[in-house]
């Protein structure tokens, strides 16, 4: 299964200058970023620095104030619709229509992002997840790792180029997060998506991400492969210690 | 495969009949029409004795040769109440349900995954207010089986063809008073970012027009200022009463004025002539009373286009996404 | 000493009330809603006050012309400028109402929705106090509101000598705004107490607005026989309800549930409307509605379970 195409060979995902003010307060300054498809990278900063803002421009939730996004080649200004194609995207708690089956919720989400074998896309997808048989459960009764796994299925249902996952671990106990993980490794690596994942989980970032991207203070003041990075900084340890170092160094 | 307008109009309204609020609703509203029924049913029952009284007193007193005109039934008639439920308690209901229809997603993050879609924002909004108007509908026309169905047990008598296009006419003008309240209020509940504050305003509104403008062709009537009447009180005769108001022409402009700006007056006017309520046009053709009433109903859907322009116009991102607990 | 203890955490909760209120804006547009339809029903009430006269006037100068002899006096004279607020009672008994709900349920739900429920209730204080407290910030709330619209009406008598009111007339005027306090109050805590007890918020809006349309529309038509509309038009809200058999036992069944009827009967009283004496058992009858609701909050609030949050 191949994700849609992109424009040409354009990266993935491609942030040039970007800038973005919300009542009269900078939140994001200057942001240049580009991410070939492929990649799983890690978003990383502290609470505040601008992740989700970030996020939600290049989803096209929200109009940057200055400077040019472009998602698999189109630009999120004027081409939202087709970007929007192209994108999955899981919000951090995601909440779904509750009084509607499992089974109504996937189909409305297909059907708006144009999917044409309904039937067969929800299955293939809730096999892909290792969770059938809940199709016609109504979501009021699910648990929040429950729904976790409904929501990545309602991201990938169309099999977009690239997903966006927003905190995807927050409030998910250790084996849920384990299966997040094999989940997004597998997308990867056996539908070619590529990823962007807002996170604090740094041990998680180590274990399944290609590149990072450090941003502080609406800044961003890093980013390289995972394996630049491990050769950069030789002697930490973690890679927790490594953004302590790059935290520091940026405020003192 | 099916448009996205339709997609979200469908799962609107499924998502709406079964949920426990429209059940509620759906409900409620048989309960008022089959109140305002029974009320009016026992009123002309009370009306038939108060006749009988009267032509047994008149028989023993051997006068009869006098004629009183004998109370008519006519079933649409019946329907004032139910209709001045919809036209208050309705607007409520949809003031409501507009404001919790853009609530809820203002709360949870559901607009997030929608917006996020390749769906453009009016086929966002279009879903939303075909799914709404769906909804309305079968509420409406659940209502007037219900109304077909007590009538005809009640009064024994089934509707003609005419009478009953008669209804059908006044249950779709209702739906366009109604989703004019249901878009106007969604319309606030998306401009402010308090949702408290759009639901307080939609209903002070829903006070302006509604309660206010209309009363105020009563509450204003110099007439009406004197309990039996003020020139009933100075023994006028018609003429002299005709004069005396020629020469306050400006106040009388004034309250027609403020009449004309409500949409529940030009809905009133409208069915009331529609189902013969209004006396003058009881047993009238459907052609000699949109004749007469056709202004009423092109302002009517003016209003009614405004407010789901103003849904659309009020829906950004930003607006759909901002909230607060 | 133990009494500023307790008082100490209830001032905390009114405090909180309050300043959230204010801080939502809700407190500036129910002010300035409550106060713009206090001025326009001033307004209406002189304006056709003065045209009435006016035509009085009108009205001497035509029958004189017709050689009428004798002509009545002014009918407007028997009538109570305090009438002039009349078109108060009904949007009292609305809207008032109505905003009055949507206090009561925010009030709660807001503290679901933000997740504080179980932080309040896992502190010292205990759930009946946390109610308490919620109650008295919103009638302080209300009280204050009302008492800014009998500023402005006072204030707008004072200020056009048309509508000189007595000494006796300003406390009637004041007493008619207290009554509308108990009526309010009444249906602030109906918000409440559906805020708590129902977990569906939509429902837990709906519901008091379902039992507002009871008591304001349904009860009364039922007992008089009178259309909606016609229960809304202060002019002749001193009805004389309808005769029949049906209509005077359901008035019988249903009279102690007829908040509006009492509160519209309180209110035509106060205001010098309807002639009569003052029924204090109905100014009991209101305030013990309002209490009822106020203690069922706290009964509610007591099974309440903040899992059912999490879940739904």
């Amino acid at each position: 299964m191949k994700p849609k195409q992109s424009e040409g060979d354009s990266p993935a995902i491609e942030v040039r200058g970007v800038t973005h003010a919300y009542n009269g307060h900078t939140v994001l300054h200057d942001l240049n970023l580009s991410i070939p498809a492929g990649e799983i990278f890690g978003f990383l900063g502290h609470n505040g620095a601008g992740k989700t803002t970030t996020m939600s421009i290049l989803t096209t939730l929200l109009r940057q104030t200055a400077g040019e996004v472009k998602i698999a080649g189109f630009d999120t200004l004027s081409q939202s619709i087709e970007v929007r194609k192209r994108i999955g995207y899981l919000p951090e708690n995601v909440t779904f229509y509750n009084d509607l089956t499992v089974y109504e919720n996937l189909a409305y989400f297909a059907r708006l992002s144009g999917v044409e074998e309904i039937d067969a896309k929800i299955d293939e997808t809730l096999a892909f997840l290792d969770f059938r048989g809940v199709e016609h459960k109504r979501l009021k009764t699910f648990s929040k790792g429950m729904r976790q796994r409904i929501g990545i299925a309602q991201a990938i249902l169309h099999d977009p180029a690239v997903l966006f996952l927003d905190e995807p671990t927050s409030g998910l106990d250790p084996m849920g997060i384990k299966n997040l993980r094999d989940i997004i490794l597998r997308l990867n690596r056996e539908r070619g998506m590529t990823i962007f994942m807002n996170t604090h989980l740094l041990s998680e970032v180590g274990k399944t991400c290609t590149s990072i991207g450090v941003l502080s203070m609406g800044k961003l003041i890093y980013t390289d492969t995972m394996e630049h990075t491990r050769r950069k900084y030789p002697d930490e340890a973690s890679l927790e210690e490594i953004y302590v170092r790059m935290e520091t160094a940026e405020t003192s | 495969m099916t448009s996205p307008t339709l997609t979200i109009a469908k799962k609107e309204y499924r998502d709406s009949a079964r949920n426990a609020l429209f059940i509620t609703l759906a409900g409620f509203m048989v309960l008022l029409t089959a109140v305002s029924i029974l009320v009016a049913s026992f009123s002309f029952q009370a009306e038939v004795a108060q006749y009988n009284a009267a032509l047994s007193q008149l028989t023993a007193t051997q006068r009869a040769g006098a004629v009183i005109p004998a109370p008519s039934y006519y079933p649409l008639l019946m329907l004032r109440g139910t209709i001045e439920y919809l036209e208050i308690i309705g607007a409520v209901l949809a003031i409501v349900l507009g404001y919790l229809a853009i609530a809820k997603e203002k709360g949870s993050n559901t607009s997030r995954l929608l917006l996020t879609r390749p769906v453009s924002r009016a086929a966002l909004i279009g879903g939303k207010v075909l799914g709404t108007s769906l909804l309305i509908l079968t509420l409406l026309a659940l209502l007037e089986g219900f109304i077909i169905l007590s009538i005809t047990a009640i009064g024994h008598v089934a509707f003609s063809s005419p009478e009953l296009l008669k209804l059908t006419l006044s249950f779709s003008y209702t739906y366009f008073y109604l989703l004019f309240f249901f878009c106007f209020s969604a319309a606030l509940t998306l401009f402010f970012k308090d949702l408290p504050r759009a639901l307080l305003l939609s209903f002070a509104l829903w006070l302006v027009f509604v309660l206010i403008i209309p009363q105020i062709g009563d509450t204003m009537d110099p007439d009406n200022q004197v309990p039996g009447g003020f020139f009933a009180s100075m023994h006028t005769t018609q003429d002299q009463q005709h004069a005396i108001i020629a020469q306050f022409q400006n106040y009388e402009n004034f309250r027609n004025a403020l009449e004309v700006s409500s949409i529940e007056k030009h809905y009133e006017r409208l069915v009331f002539a529609t189902l013969g309520i209004k006396g003058m046009y009881n047993d009238k053709s459907l052609g000699y009373i949109m004749g007469d009433k056709w202004p009423d109903l092109a302002l009517l859907l003016a209003f009614y286009i405004a407010g789901v322009g103003a849904a659309f116009l009020f829906a950004s991102n930003k607006r759909i996404m901002a909230s607060s607990p | 000493m133990s009494s500023s203890r307790i008082a100490s955490p209830l001032r905390t909760l009114i405090a909180h009330e309050l300043r959230t209120l204010r801080r939502e804006g809700t407190f500036s547009t129910l002010l300035g809603i409550f106060s713009s339809v206090t001025l326009f029903s001033v307004f209406i009430g002189w304006s056709t006050r003065s045209t009435t006269i006016a035509i009085y006037a009108a009205t001497v100068t035509t029958l004189k012309a017709a050689g009428v002899s004798h002509i009545a006096p002014n009918p407007l004279l028997g009538v109570s400028t305090l009438s002039i607020f009349n078109n108060l009672i009904i949007y009292t008994l609305l809207v008032g109402a109505l905003l009055a709900i949507v206090i009561g349920h925010r009030s709660f739900v807001r503290d679901r929705k933000s997740g504080v429920v179980p932080l309040l209730l896992s502190r010292p204080a205990g759930r009946p106090l946390y109610i308490a407290g919620k109650l008295c910030g919103i009638s302080a709330a209300l009280l204050f509101i009302l008492f800014s619209m009998f500023v402005v009406s006072a204030l707008s008598t004072l200020l056009i000598p048309a509508l000189h009111l007595s000494g006796g007339e300003f406390l009637s005027l004041a007493a008619f705004y207290t009554v509308s306090f108990l009526y309010l109050a009444f249906f602030a805590a109906l918000g409440l107490l559906f805020g708590v007890y129902m977990s569906n918020e939509s429902l837990a809006l709906l519901a008091p607005v379902l039992v507002w349309i009871a008591v304001v529309f349904i009860l009364p038509e039922l007992s008089t026989g009178q259309n909606p509309v016609s229960l809304l038009n202060p002019v002749t809200l001193a009805h004389v309800p309808s005769s029949g058999t049906f209509f005077s036992s359901a008035r019988a069944i249903l009279s102690p549930f007829s908040f509006g009827q009492d509160y519209t009967a309180l209110a035509l009283h106060f205001l010098r409307i309807s002639p009569g004496a003052l029924d204090f058992g109905t100014i009991l009858k209101l305030l013990v509605a309002s209490t009822v609701a106020g203690a069922a909050s706290m009964f509610a609030l007591q099974k309440y379970s903040t899992t059912a949050d999490q879940i739904a």
